[in-house]
């Protein structure tokens, strides 16, 4: 069943949904929540509302489906639609206090540090580098993240942002100096670790 | 090969590239990134910037589990059968409001018949027809483990439970009607109205009230229980074929359906099971079956139970914001298991 969907185009899948088969439009769901749920945690951080968002926009978009025109991309589509209903319900959610959320205390028991330092090292990256993305506003992380992680066209990431295509690429072009200038800060650390590693293989080895 | 690739910028922008680091290097790409490198060594580094950087941005975000993927699928299939419903009943009820009053309580049992458990959705147009044009419905569910306060605009408060959804039409509510429905437990704290009776349909229970509060639980698979802290409501046993059953219920009073099918009353369970809202879990004789699904619900868990004995005791049991550890650690002594917590997965093990 699904296979038939793998190599329809979106516009192809959104007829399927017209003429009410479920199954294409669960297609889709599969597909995208996976984004919509990592690009949400760009606007917020609670968790609880974006699934109620993800829930909502996929029942509205499957009531309005005869209304809806899918062009080309869908991902585009519901990408916005999903913004504009993220940022109502952030709104809304203060409105409605949540009450105490059972907290349980269930931690997994820590790695020890040792194998987080290696494992970050053989990625050839670390805990300082990532740290970077810090210096980012918010804006700028959203507008690398909508080009970057969910490759969407300059043009459809500006109008998701409701800004103008070259304010766009100023944006990501700043995020990225800052990025790169933060390469070259922490270079001298990161080969000071790198040395502090090899030193402790090698002590380990000996003793 | 991609000579024009000098920058982490040209990197990024490449989408051969991103798709490369992004779905966890691909063998088909892998070999040849390898041979792009070996080709520019001297790029290599910039090449390591770049894949940083798009790692980094993807692991400032918490990917969806499939447990909660399939979860959240299940609502929406959930919702898309309910907007089938209710497109089907707008065409079967007539929205003229003229209609007799017998042809009208035959459309209602016809639709009764052909739909056997949409009971919900009858009263609401039963009361209401105007409102079929435009309606807004609105849906609050919380999942296992929370719980949360919800602010009508009539001025009500609900207290939901978790595992639970309520859901009411905003489109004139609080003018022309308060009707709401539930699925699951939740407290009312109804605002005094007498001109409109606030309504709650749960399962085949329709409770009405003019300003009181209120415990309702209705979780599926369990007869559904209605327990009155002050104040005075009506419950009515909707049965088919107009046979229902009414009860008036005083403070301290509970209404449930029997075994039988029938709407009966009785003095109110120990008050300390409607504490759920302060955060008290209160176990009073209740098989450990019940207990497991009390608890996965409470905390938002899986529980796995391995060799259960079926001679274990009836459970007793008052825990006030307790985490899960502290409760198993509990009852572990006095029924002899072990278990273990991992993330979302409990194990209980009777075996040892």
């Amino acid at each position: 069943m699904n296979q038939k969907f793998e190599n329809s185009t979106d516009k192809e899948l959104w007829e399927y949904v017209k003429l009410n088969n479920e199954d294409a439009f669960m297609f889709l769901y599969d597909n995208r929540v996976d984004d919509l749920y990592r690009y949400a945690q760009r606007i917020t951080q609670n968790f609880d509302l974006i699934e109620d968002s993800i829930q909502e926009v996929f029942t509205r978009l499957w009531e309005n489906r005869q209304k809806i025109i899918i062009t080309e991309s869908f991902k585009f589509y519901v990408l916005r639609t999903f913004k504009r209903e993220l940022l109502l319900q952030v709104k809304k959610a203060s409105k409605i206090t949540l009450l105490e959320k059972t907290s349980c205390s269930m931690s997994i028991a820590n790695n020890s540090e040792a194998v987080i330092i290696e494992d970050e090292i053989s990625n050839g990256k670390m805990d300082l580098l990532r740290r970077s993305m810090e210096h980012l506003s918010k804006r700028q992380r959203e507008a690398l993240h909508l080009r970057y992680i969910d490759s969407m066209s300059y043009e459809e990431v500006a109008e998701i942002m409701n800004i103008q295509v070259p304010t766009l690429y100023n944006m990501i072009f700043r995020a990225i100096k800052i990025l790169k200038q933060d390469f070259k800060k922490y270079s001298f650390k990161y080969k000071m670790v790198m040395l502090i590693y090899i030193f402790d293989i090698f002590f380990n080895n000996f003793c | 090969m991609k000579d024009h690739i000098n920058t982490v910028e040209d990197f990024l922008e490449d989408d051969d590239f991103r798709k490369w680091v992004m779905d966890n290097e691909p063998r088909h790409l892998n070999l040849f990134w390898i041979r792009w490198m070996e080709k520019y060594p001297d790029k290599v580094v910039t090449l390591r910037e770049a894949k940083t950087i798009l790692e980094n941005l993807r692991e400032e975000t918490v990917p969806l589990g499939d447990d909660k993927k399939q979860q959240i699928r299940v609502h929406i299939k959930e919702s898309l059968k309910k907007t089938k419903r209710r497109a089907q009943q707008e065409r079967n009820l007539p929205r003229d409001n003229n209609i007799s009053w017998i042809l009208k309580i035959a459309v209602v049992l016809l639709v009764t018949l052909i739909a056997g458990g949409i009971y919900k959705d009858l009263i609401f147009k039963k009361s209401d027809p105007v409102s079929v044009a435009h309606e807004e419905w609105v849906v609050r569910s919380n999942a296992k483990g929370q719980k949360s306060k919800i602010h009508l605009p009539d001025g009500s408060t609900v207290i939901l439970n978790a595992d639970s959804q309520l859901e009411f039409n905003k489109t004139g509510f609080g003018l022309t009607h308060r009707n709401v429905v539930l699925e699951g437990e939740a407290f009312f704290d109804v605002a005094h109205d007498t001109l409109r009776p606030f309504k709650v349909t749960s399962g085949t229970l329709l409770t009405t009230a003019l300003g009181t509060s209120f415990n309702i639980k209705a979780y599926r698979s369990f007869p559904t229980e209605v327990y009155l802290t002050t104040g005075k409501v009506e419950i009515r046993h909707q049965l088919e074929q107009s046979k229902d059953e009414k009860i008036f219920l005083n403070p301290g009073e509970e209404a449930l359906v029997n075994e039988s099918n029938h709407l009966v009353k009785q003095k109110g369970k120990n008050i300390k099971h409607f504490q759920w809202k302060e955060g008290v879990l209160f176990f009073e004789k209740i098989p450990f079956s019940e207990v497991v699904k009390q608890l996965e619900r409470w905390y938002g868990v899986d529980i796995k139970v391995l060799g259960q004995d079926a001679k274990t005791p009836l459970i007793n049991g008052e825990f006030k914001q307790e985490t899960l550890k502290n409760v198993l650690e509990t009852m572990k002594y006095s029924l002899d298991f072990s278990f273990q917590i991992q993330q979302e997965h409990v194990t209980i093990d009777f075996r040892t």
